[in-house]
């Protein structure tokens, strides 16, 4: 079921994207959650890390393509964070509530960083800099209160699809998870 | 061989999409990007835009419905009313300040005139830009019915920014309020010309040409035209604060933009973009986007 688990999670932050499109027109962006992003964190515990890898590659770049930002940009952010939670969801045993909240905001922190550091790099101008640290971690609160709703709605929804490769053991080697 | 490939195949790919994505991000970091929008970014603009329609319907109707009976009906029908006439005024006040100020010829007064004629096309605005970190926004009118990139949008109260993408049925306008944008502006009081610098928040910065130049709280700024990107006379906003501070290279001065773009609903395109537009967006209907506007004009 890898194959449904992929499809579904491109297809459902492809939809969160278009809902919080709608939404940012109506209430500041920093408080609507970046479901898309938090889509590609919970999917760390269901997709092989290859297949993963390119998924949330893939929404990265569904979100360049609607947004003003250069392409590759949301891209190569995702592709980070997935590859971070992958690295530190047995470590950290992130299928425990308790724990998984912490690390969103953690994560969502230090993407909200990344981001304002590549487009330092690149040379294009967001607003970052203008929210400062605090909007930051204003976005990175609102992404982990809202994770455990995210998390528990897509977790219902793959009782339906079957587990896909979620185990306890992460070994990128053999890819048994 | 085989199990080393298995162990490191992750990360070799992991390298191989680092390295795509930040070369694409190299090539394509202008926000005027060639204006020949690939497939997959049409398509998905014909997707959202319905979608968002949709969405926009249960959303409106709550926080209309949370206006119109929380706060104060009467009151706010009439507030509505007056706010209409008053826009009427103030954009008769400008025209007639602006002749005024600007020659002082009828001649001159007819070409500005002129040069506002150019066919608008009425467009809803259906959404925001996807990431928290850039401001842009998505109309329902697209390539089918010749909207291209690089043509100014503009509101009732004043400009909104310009076209960047577009798809058969959807664009998306970067407004001025990007960081990314960038457009001259002139006082239309004393003259003194500026660069117009979106900043991301709600204000606009005027960065002056001239350090000491004659900028007033309460000055109206409007396009210049040089730019080639947006036409001469649109409104832009009014200067709030204006910066003394010596240890600045540059004197830059707060801009209130005249749309109110938290409440914005409709905005309209202008058909016809600027000469630097038109070198920017390469695409072949450009001439016929100048022909129809021509027509229209006559």
């Amino acid at each position: 079921m890898a194959n449904g688990h992929s499809v579904t999670v491109i297809l459902l932050g492809f939809l969160a994207l278009i809902v919080r499109s709608t939404f940012v027109s109506e209430f500041p962006t920093l408080l609507i959650p970046d479901v898309s992003f938090l889509l590609v964190i919970i999917a760390a515990g269901y997709l092989k890390p290859v297949v993963g890898i390119l998924v949330a590659c893939l929404l990265g770049y569904i979100t360049d393509l609607l947004s003003e930002s250069p392409a590759g940009y949301h891209a190569f952010l995702r592709l980070i964070v997935f590859y971070l939670t992958v690295t530190f969801y047995n470590q950290f045993q992130l299928d425990r509530l308790f724990v998984f909240v912490p690390f969103v905001f953690v994560i969502s922190f230090f993407d909200s960083i990344g981001a304002w550091i590549l487009v330092n790099l690149i040379g294009t101008k967001t607003v970052l800099t203008l929210y400062g640290v605090g909007g930051m971690m204003l976005l990175a609160i609102v992404n982990a209160i809202s994770a455990p709703v995210i998390k528990g709605l897509y977790d219902f929804l793959a009782s339906f699809l079957g587990k896909g490769n979620r185990t306890k053991a992460v070994d990128f080697s053999s890819e048994s998870r | 061989m085989r199990d080393f490939f298995k162990k490191v195949r992750l990360l070799l790919l992991l390298v191989l999409l680092i390295l795509l994505t930040l070369s694409s991000m190299l090539v394509g970091k202008s926000p005027h990007r060639s204006g020949n929008e690939n497939f997959v970014q049409r398509l998905l603009f014909d997707i959202a835009s319905p979608v968002q329609s949709v969405i926009r319907i249960p959303i409106r109707f709550i926080l209309k419905t949370w206006e119109d009976y929380v706060h104060l009906i009467d009151l706010k029908s009439e507030n509505e009313v007056l706010k209409e006439r008053l826009l009427v005024q103030e954009k008769e006040i400008l025209e007639y300040q602006e002749a005024l100020v600007s020659s002082g010829h009828l001649q001159r007064l007819a070409e500005m005139r002129a040069d506002f004629q150019i066919p608008l096309l009425p467009a809803k605005i259906v959404g925001q830009d996807v990431s928290p970190w850039f401001r842009s926004i998505l109309l329902e009118r697209g390539g089918d019915r010749l909207v291209r990139g690089g043509m100014p949008v503009v509101a009732d109260t004043g400009l909104v920014g310009i076209i960047t993408a577009t798809s058969p049925t959807t664009s998306r306008a970067m407004l001025i309020l990007d960081s990314q944008s960038s457009l001259s502006g002139i006082v239309q009081r004393s003259r003194a010309r500026g660069l117009v610098r979106g900043t991301g928040t709600r204000l606009l910065d005027f960065v002056l040409m001239v350090r000491g130049d004659d900028v007033q709280q309460g000055d109206v700024v409007l396009t210049s035209g040089i730019d080639g990107i947006y036409p001469q006379g649109l409104k832009i906003g009014e200067i709030s604060r204006v910066n003394y501070a010596d240890d600045r290279l540059v004197q830059v001065a707060e801009l209130d933009p005249a749309v109110d773009f938290g409440r914005m609903e409709q905005v309209f395109i202008m058909e016809k973009r600027g000469l630097t537009m038109d070198l920017l967006f390469e695409d072949s209907n450009g001439p016929e986007i100048d022909k129809r506007s021509k027509k229209k004009v006559r």
